[in-house]
């Protein structure tokens, strides 16, 4: 597995996390669900990192473990996850005890759930809330209570812009699902984490309030210093608030880039084809194609590059090896046997993109 | 296929009853010609599924009327009702809802044929079955045929439900987002096959979309219609309402949506609302109901009458604004009481 680029430490930057050949599968009666397959990445203190791909690609998967909050059946067979702390120290969460465990999570990273506005308890207060992620999370001596909490809670509400006296007293269901959204996010500030992960932040949720988010967490991501991981099928969420951006497909990365990179220069035919699948509202009418076929099933994966069977440049070495993430710019990597014809397509085909892009202003 | 408009008049839907009373849907009226596009978006729970179930026979209006070729639907004998039912199909958001899971393909597209005598034979049956499934890119029909619903993927299975809806020959869809429970991946190519109906078959869609980036692609040569807590607040030409929104509210959808280009939609012109929440349908403000939100809110002339659906009618682009009125030139639109609040406020902040 080659080293992902970016792991070099730029001048005032510090890593936090370093992900190297993760392997996790989910046993079912049917099979073992290869879900995340040989992960590799970097993150940066100040770093936005966002995984884009269709659903059942393993984005969820991925940040559950980063939390080590996966299920059961789910187990890692392979690789490291390792978090620098803010102490100093190295943490690999693949062999943590329960307790060193407990007192990571949440100061050290925090996960907003998917479907996080129907993870709210129904019968609980908001404040109630709060007072149980900061019991649940804090070292047994330093746990926030009392004034403390109110006040770090009101700073956190603030911070998504929600009114802290209104919302602390209000049950989940007087808030709207925008509502509930902030408030997940504001709970998962609560510790003051290193990195946060946001699963599908905005889906389902209605344009003005998806907008609503975006801002917050651009403010955040602004005014603060702390990496945050994003886990999406929508594209646009990406080209909003990452700066680095990893397509993955069947459970593994197979292009990562800057988001300029990844977007105005995919290599990889998958993310070409989501590309092409996504209608912008700007500009003129534009031909979309979809891409053929479905995702592969993840108990009987294809030979090869898992991509072949839906893939336009397949040819038979792609059915027989499955390619290694290959460089193909500075900070780009894709994980394609021909991202060089694939390339040239696409800058071949480029010009009126660009000029469409421009007229769009 | 032939063609009978189908038409809206004035129509509203109520829930509830007494102080719960709520007025989901609250007189709307368009007309969707045969072979024609329309879009209906919005946020949610303004009033789009009710207006498609409206339209579809499903739901009876409680005020107002639904006309098929010019006749009340409520009214129409027996044998004309029928023809009303098959001629109007509505497809689901959720496909594993809508298909029953202890059927198969074949058994799923010959109930309705054989319900309507559309077949009369065993190979007849056979051949239209094919016929089915290859128009809804289900090829080939062999490997569909004896499948269950549950051994499809999510766009199959709603490819499926759409084949189930053309058995009878329909001259209109109410397809309720029929992609949103769709993977990305596969999203376009079932606009693109449902477009491909309209092209060949003539067939007229009511399309409910929450995204309006998928209603301008659905609806290019068609007319998009902008609903907000039950009302219609802007309707016409997809291109024109695309490009020169004039109802503040359409403006507020348009310049919130992120876009999937990194560069454009960091730099896109944002309106900012004066208030996130909407309000709700049991205690509405008065006049304009997107006033409490409005950028363009003015005392007096927006929160007194509520503005007709075509306070603003431009060659059939119709805005249920006020201020859009004056400033495009029809401040003769504004009822005089709406005219005179926003004159009087005026002076008295002046
Ligand atoms: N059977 C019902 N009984 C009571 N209220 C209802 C019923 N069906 C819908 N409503 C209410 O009517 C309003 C409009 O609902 P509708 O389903 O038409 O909205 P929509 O625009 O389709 O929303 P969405 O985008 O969420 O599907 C909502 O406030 C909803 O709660
Ligand atoms: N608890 C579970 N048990 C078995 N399989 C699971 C479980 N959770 C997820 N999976 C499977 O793992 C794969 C990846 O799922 P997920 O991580 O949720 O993907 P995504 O978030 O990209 O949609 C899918 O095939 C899914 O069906
Ligand atoms: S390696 Fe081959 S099959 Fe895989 S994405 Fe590249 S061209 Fe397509
Ligand atoms: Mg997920
Ligand atoms: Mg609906």
């Amino acid at each position: 597995m080659s080293e992902p680029v970016g792991a070099t430490q730029g001048a005032g930057r510090n890593q936090v996390l370093r992900v190297r050949d993760l392997e996790i599968g989910y046993s079912t009666d049917r099979g073992l669900v290869r879900a995340v397959r040989g992960v590799s990445f970097d993150l940066e203190d100040d770093d936005s990192l966002a995984f884009i791909g269709e659903s059942g690609s393993g984005k969820t998967t991925l940040g559950l473990s980063l939390v080590r909050l996966l299920p059961q059946s789910a187990s890692i067979a392979r690789g490291e996850i390792v978090f620098h702390t803010a102490s100093g120290g190295e943490l690999d969460l693949t062999d943590l005890d329960d307790e060193t465990l407990r007192r990571f999570r949440w100061r050290e990273c925090a996960m907003v759930f998917q479907s996080a506005q129907n993870a709210l308890n129904p019968v609980m207060r908001i404040r109630d809330h709060f007072a149980d992620t900061a019991r649940d999370h804090a070292e047994t001596d330093g746990v926030l209570k009392g004034r403390a909490l109110t006040e770090r809670a009101t700073e956190c509400l603030q911070l998504v812009q929600l009114d802290p006296d209104r919302v602390l007293r209000a049950y989940p269901h007087e808030l709207s699902g925008g509502m509930r959204q902030r408030v997940m996010i504001a709970l998962g500030l609560l510790l003051n984490p290193r990195v946060l992960i946001l699963d599908e932040p905005t889906t389902a949720l209605d344009v003005l309030t998806q907008r609503a988010i975006i801002e917050v967490l651009r403010e955040l991501r602004e005014g603060h210093r702390f990496a945050m991981i994003f886990v999406s099928h929508d594209l646009s969420l990406a080209a909003e608030l990452a700066d680095r951006v990893a397509t993955t497909y069947a459970g593994r990365i197979v292009e990562l880039g800057d988001v300029e990179q990844v977007f105005y220069h995919p290599r990889h035919p998958y993310t070409v084809g989501l590309l092409d699948a996504v209608p912008t509202l700007a500009g003129e009418h534009q031909e979309l194609s979809s891409i053929p076929g479905s995702p592969p099933d993840l108990i009987d994966l294809p030979s090869g590059c898992k991509f072949h069977p839906r893939c336009p440049y397949a040819t038979d070495k792609c059915r027989e090896e499955d390619p290694p993430l290959i460089e193909v710019a500075p900070g780009q990597t894709a994980a394609c046997w021909h991202w060089e014809k694939v390339g040239s397509d696409w800058e071949a085909r480029g010009g009126e993109r660009h000029e469409r892009d421009a007229n769009r202003a | 296929m032939s063609g009978t408009p189908i038409e809206l008049e004035h129509a509203s839907r109520f829930y509830g009853s007494g102080s719960q009373q709520v007025r989901a849907v609250d007189d709307v009226s368009f007309t969707i010609e045969p072979g024609e596009t329309l879009c209906l978006v919005g946020e949610s729970g303004c009033g789009k599924s009710t207006t498609g179930r409206m339209m579809a026979g499903l739901l009876e209006p409680s005020e107002g009327r639904v006309l098929y070729g010019g006749k009340d639907v409520g009214k129409l004998p027996q044998e004309e009702k029928k023809r009303f039912r098959r001629a109007v199909q509505i497809i689901h958001q959720d496909p594993y809802a809508s298909l029953n899971p202890i059927r198969n393909v074949t058994q799923i597209l010959s109930a309705p044929l054989r319900r309507h005598k559309l077949t009369k034979s065993r190979s007849e049956l056979g051949t239209k079955l094919r016929e089915l499934l290859e128009t809804v890119g289900l090829t080939p029909p062999e490997e569909f045929l004896r499948k269950h619903p549950h051994e499809l993927s999510g766009g199959q299975r709603q490819r499926v439900s759409v084949a189930r809806a053309l058995t009878v020959n329909p001259e209109v869809i109410v397809a309720d987002e029929p992609v949103s429970m769709v993977d990305v991946s596969l999203r376009i190519g079932l606009l693109n096959m449902l477009l491909k109906l309209q092209q060949d078959l003539g067939v007229a869609f009511l399309f409910i979309t929450h995204d309006l980036a998928v209603a301008k692609h659905f609806s290019w040569e068609g007319r998009i219609g902008v609903m907000y807590l039950g009302r219609m607040v802007e309707l016409g030409s997809t291109q024109r309402l695309v490009r020169e929104p004039v109802h503040p509210y359409t403006r507020a959808l348009i310049s919130a949506l992120p876009e999937a280009d990194p560069e454009l939609t960091r730099h896109k012109e944002r309106l900012r609302l004066r208030s996130p929440d909407i309000p709700s349908l049991l205690n509405l403000p008065a006049g304009c109901p997107f006033h409490p939100r409005c950028p363009k809110y003015e005392e007096g002339l927006c929160d007194t009458d509520r503005p007709a659906e075509d306070a603003v009618a431009l060659d059939g682009h119709l805005a249920a604004c006020y201020v859009a009125a004056r400033e495009l030139g029809q401040g003769d639109r504004i009822p005089e009481s709406s005219r005179t609040a926003g004159a009087e406020a005026r002076r008295r902040t002046a």
